[in-house]
């Protein structure tokens, strides 16, 4: 019994160690506790805390007013919340050093300039296990900017538009990512929506705050009922909290309650006290203007909770208690039907007056308005004693607005606000299940009727919940990889189609190439995620979550292909040696494919994301380069031509390559000329370099020609001239022929005076040269180039006399004029 | 179909008579209510369907709740010609016992089967079979 007493029992669990801490002497007067260990004792005089402390709330405030337009909640909300861990958590976000992008919607509150909901979060509920870890992966789908999730609709306001449907969704999605812009720019949709919805609405946010202003203004009384949500502390929201009535079954897995609430907070903001503005005098017509209804609310319940890149994603309700893997909730019984209310939020958007009720039952059946996952639970409850209301017959309440979901979203309303609409909302209720008790009476409807009459019973939320988690199957990073058919199918399709619009007046054709060439999904290019810094915190603030775990450990692989080929001194070296020339190839061809996933990827991306790509582009191709080149080693690059695959990878590599490093590819190939053709008698297996090969002479300079033609005279050791050698082979023969087009080509556009004299010089030696070659090269052994060019007779003539041309006059038409075919 | 051309999705088969077939051969009919990502189906004022040769019989069952993965397929009924099937129905009990007589059937064949290719020395035809029936 004593032990009881006594502060550190050990039998309630007091260590040891805690005993020698109580029973610490505390004799220590010399100890000033006061001193400066506790206080910091570098501070100045001047420093007065006090000071600080009112500019910081000072800029809270000036903040708030910037962003939200109105004196700031800080202020004013000060006496209304217990915690000051909100003020304090403005603070922090003045502090924290802004990341540009922080996706990691976790602590995405911490780090933006938002607010944070209001209700005091259980954060348990946020980060503990009961939270919907699943829902977060959706951030992928959304672009960038992606918003905190629990993020407080008013937040939402600021944000790249919540999309009203999924479709918009889906168009956002591709539009976030920078590259469609498909015909509803969401903001622009939501605009439209809102006008829709609530015409003449003001566009203006309202917080739960203001809502919250609004009911204390106007001093209504909420009734018993709802008295005990509305006023339940902040800090955590027990379903078993709720008042009597609250039979309900719709017990929330106490992950919903906090979380929900603060979602709803915002959210409430259209959804306003009254979500119907056709109320009359219902209740303040001000709260209700939907703002910026958070555009899944306005759809008459299309879109329930964004599946795609929502930017202020997923909940809309309370998170799900689970992953996206389970069905959406738990479902309550019936029973709570009329009660229901008080759990469902209040918080219905507003059924736009031109958004005929999907099923078509504006106000009977109030199946879960797309809020949250906890809706469909609530509206479940709801929907269950409602079922037999609805259908053709549902006759609506004339103040039905109410579409369906408005009843969900009671749940939050109730919270905030709670008196007029609970009463009303509960009054609807009353009457639905009234209407459903009679409807019982009626068995014998229409077979066809009563089959509508359990439509429906699937609300639009959860289609949409399962389509969301669909298209989170679908996406993927890689489209070629995952399902090439199926994107080269798409694809196409988009060229067809542009091809099509082109032709029947090509306006947008900057647009439509976008399109075409990115894949459906929109792929998230994200930096390398940033943790959050806060300023002036003492170390470093852990901002790591499920999703971005803090790094511990760099780890990059390098795949340098292996480049040096160790020549081991035995038998069956030569085996090895060719093995080795083929892994070595098929690295470089790795190598080539990565580049071409870079060009890929690049292409699919927006502006901004392209750039670290192309660095690695780059790198790679410079990789590449030496790998094949191995500058100072011919013959590692001689062997990878002397097998076929390594030639096409060098054809395959040489338009890739920056024009000197192929110009240096080239001119070692002509160096080489003698050897490779040598090595090629008999099959043309050069000729699959032509083209690149080509290409490169084309855009060479004189300078650069003259280096080639260098090439292709002979070393002295040679017997045969290389270039009499090369003639006699197509590729040989073409490249000549090229050489000398484009000399001529060169000598056409550059006048006289910029001509580099030496290198004319140069240039004409070799022309004479090779017509001297001409001429004792036996027509028989001549080979037709791939390419006729008849600027070289031109070029002849330019430069060589008569006497000779007339000579090598016939052998000359092997260039010039076309190969008959023989 | 909606929000990804090229897939196909459970959510507009909602609401609709559907007939299912499931892993143990059974079919039924019902009105597709609910789904999850699971595929997991909820039918409502379902029937199953016993079929034998050209006669059928129907059960009522009231409401289904099957799970996704015994689901062989599933299709649309088409409510003007369903109707008039080819096939005559017979009552649940004269269905039954046709069922049974044709399981009894199929089982002797299996058992015949397997003699013989004892017989020659092979092993019994391993159970390959699709699923469970």
């Amino acid at each position: 019994m004593e032990d009881t007493l006594s502060p550190c029992n050990p039998a309630l669990g007091a260590g040891y160690h805690e005993n020698n801490l109580m029973e610490a002497p505390e004799e220590e007067e010399d100890i000033d506790l006061m001193n400066d260990e506790t206080f910091g004792g570098d501070i100045d005089e001047d420093f007065d805390w006090e000071e600080q402390h009112e500019k910081l709330s000072e800029v809270i405030e000036v903040g708030d007013k910037v962003l939200y337009g109105r004196p700031s909640r800080g202020s004013e909300y000060q006496n209304n919340y217990a915690s000051q861990e909100e003020f304090m958590e403005q603070s922090i976000r003045q502090l924290v050093v802004e990341d540009e992008e922080i996706d990691d919607p976790a602590i995405l509150n911490v780090s933006k300039n938002c607010p944070i909901p209001k209700k005091c979060q259980n954060l348990d509920d946020l980060f503990g296990p009961s939270s919907p870890p699943a829902l977060l992966d959706t951030e992928h789908l959304v672009s960038p900017t992606s918003r905190n999730i629990w993020g407080s609709p008013v937040k939402e306001a600021y944000m790249p538009p919540t999309v009203n449907n999924l479709q918009t969704l889906f168009e956002f999605a591709k539009a976030a990512s920078g590259t469609s812009h498909a015909k509803g720019a969401p903001g622009r949709t939501l605009e439209e929506l809102e006008q829709q919805i609530v015409p003449g609405s003001k566009g203006h946010a309202m917080t739960a705050e203001d809502l919250e202003r609004h009911l204390r203004g106007e001093g209504q009384k909420p009734p018993p009922l709802p008295e005990p949500h509305l006023h339940h502390p902040p800090p955590g929201f027990l379903p078993g909290s709720h008042g009597p009535r609250n039979q309900t079954p719709q017990r929330m897995p106490p992950g919903y309650g906090p979380p929900y609430m603060p979602m709803m907070e915002g959210r409430r903001s259209p959804l306003g006290p009254g979500p119907y503005p056709p109320r009359a005098g219902e209740g303040p017509p001000g709260p209700t203007p939907p703002g910026p209804i958070p555009p899944h609310l306005l759809n008459g319940n299309r879109m329930t909770t964004p599946p795609i890149g929502i930017p202020r994603p997923m909940l809309r309700g309370p998170p799900p208690p689970h992953s996206p893997y389970n069905s959406p909730g738990p479902r309550q019984s019936p029973h709570g039907g009329p009660f229901g209310p008080p759990h469902g939020s209040p918080y219905g958007p507003p059924p736009p007056g031109s958004y005929p009720p999907p099923h078509s039952s504006p106000g009977g059946p109030r199946p879960p308005h797309p809020m949250g996952h906890s809706d469909p639970r609530r509206g479940r409850g709801r929907g269950h004693f409602r079922g037999h209301s609805r259908g053709g017959y549902m006759n609506m309440d004339v103040r039905e607005g109410y579409s369906e979901g408005h009843d969900p979203n009671k749940y939050d309303q109730i919270h905030h606000q709670g008196n007029r609409d609970h009463r009303r909302d509960y009054q609807d209720n009353r009457r639905e299940y009234d209407r459903r008790r009679y409807y019982h009476y009626n068995p014998d409807e229409d077979r066809k009727r009563s089959v509508d009459a359990y439509a429906g019973l699937m609300t639009q939320k959860e289609k949409d919940w399962i389509i969301k988690i669909q298209l989170i199957q679908l996406q993927t990073e890689n489209p070629y990889l995952d399902d090439f058919y199926y994107t080269t199918y798409t694809l196409k399709k988009k060229a067809e189609e542009r091809l099509k619009r082109q032709q029947n007046g090509a306006l947008d054709d900057k647009d439509s190439e976008l399109n075409l060439i990115i894949p459906a999904m929109a792929k998230l290019e994200t930096k390398p995620y940033k943790p959050a810094q806060f300023e002036g915190s003492l170390g470093r603030l852990t901002t790591s979550s499920v999703h971005n775990p803090r790094q511990i450990i760099d780890v990059r692989s390098d795949n340098k292909p292996h480049s040096e080929e160790g020549e081991p001194k035995n038998v069956s070296k030569e085996l090895r040696r060719s093995r080795q020339l083929l892994m070595e190839i098929e690295n470089g061809y790795n190598l080539l494919l990565d580049v071409d996933d870079i060009e890929k990827k690049i292409l699919a991306l927006p502006e901004e994301a392209r750039k670290p790509l192309f660095e690695d582009r780059k790198n790679m191709l410079t990789d590449l380069y030496k790998y094949l080149l191995c500058p100072g080693n011919n013959d590692h690059f001689l062997s990878i031509m002397s097998i076929r695959k390594g030639r096409k990878l060098v054809a395959r590599v040489l338009p890739l390559l920056e024009k000197s490093k192929a110009e240096n590819m080239v001119q070692l190939l002509l160096r080489n000329m003698a050897y490779l053709i040598k090595k090629d008698q008999g099959d043309e297996g050069l000729m699959c370099l032509h083209d690149s090969v080509i290409r490169v002479i084309d855009t060479c300079d004189l300078q650069r020609l003259v280096e080639f033609a260098t090439e292709l005279k002979e070393s002295r050791q040679n017997q045969s001239k290389t270039t009499a050698v090369a003639i006699q082979n197509k590729f040989g023969s073409s490249l000549v022929c090229t050489l000398l087009h484009r000399g001529e080509v060169l000598h056409a556009n550059t006048s006289p005076l910029d001509m580099d004299n030496q290198l004319e010089s140069l240039w004409c030696q070799f022309v004479h040269e090779f017509a001297g070659i001409l001429a004792v090269v036996p027509t028989e052994s001549l080979v037709h180039p791939k390419q006729h060019h008849a600027s070289i007779t031109e070029h002849f003539d330019r430069l060589l006399n008569k006497k000779l041309i007339a000579v090598i006059e016939d052998k000359v038409k092997l260039f010039t004029e076309p190969e008959r075919a023989a | 179909m909606n929000y990804l051309p090229g897939t196909a999705s459970l959510v507009e088969e909602i609401d609709k008579k559907l007939l299912v077939v499931l892993r143990d051969g059974r079919t039924l009919i019902g009105y597709l209510r609910s789904i999850d990502q699971f595929a997991n189906l909820v039918l409502h004022r379902t029937i199953e369907r016993i079929h034998v040769g050209k006669k059928y019989g129907d059960i009522p069952r009231g409401i289904f709740v099957v799970r996704g993965e015994n689901v062989v397929l599933l299709g649309e009924i088409d409510l003007e010609n369903e109707n008039n099937p080819q096939l005559e129905e017979v009552p649940i009990d004269d269905i039954l016992e046709m069922q049974r007589e044709e399981q009894i059937q199929k089982q002797q064949e299996e058992e015949r089967k397997k003699k013989s290719m004892l017989e020659r020395g092979l092993q019994p035809h391993s159970e390959l079979h699709d699923d469970l029936f």
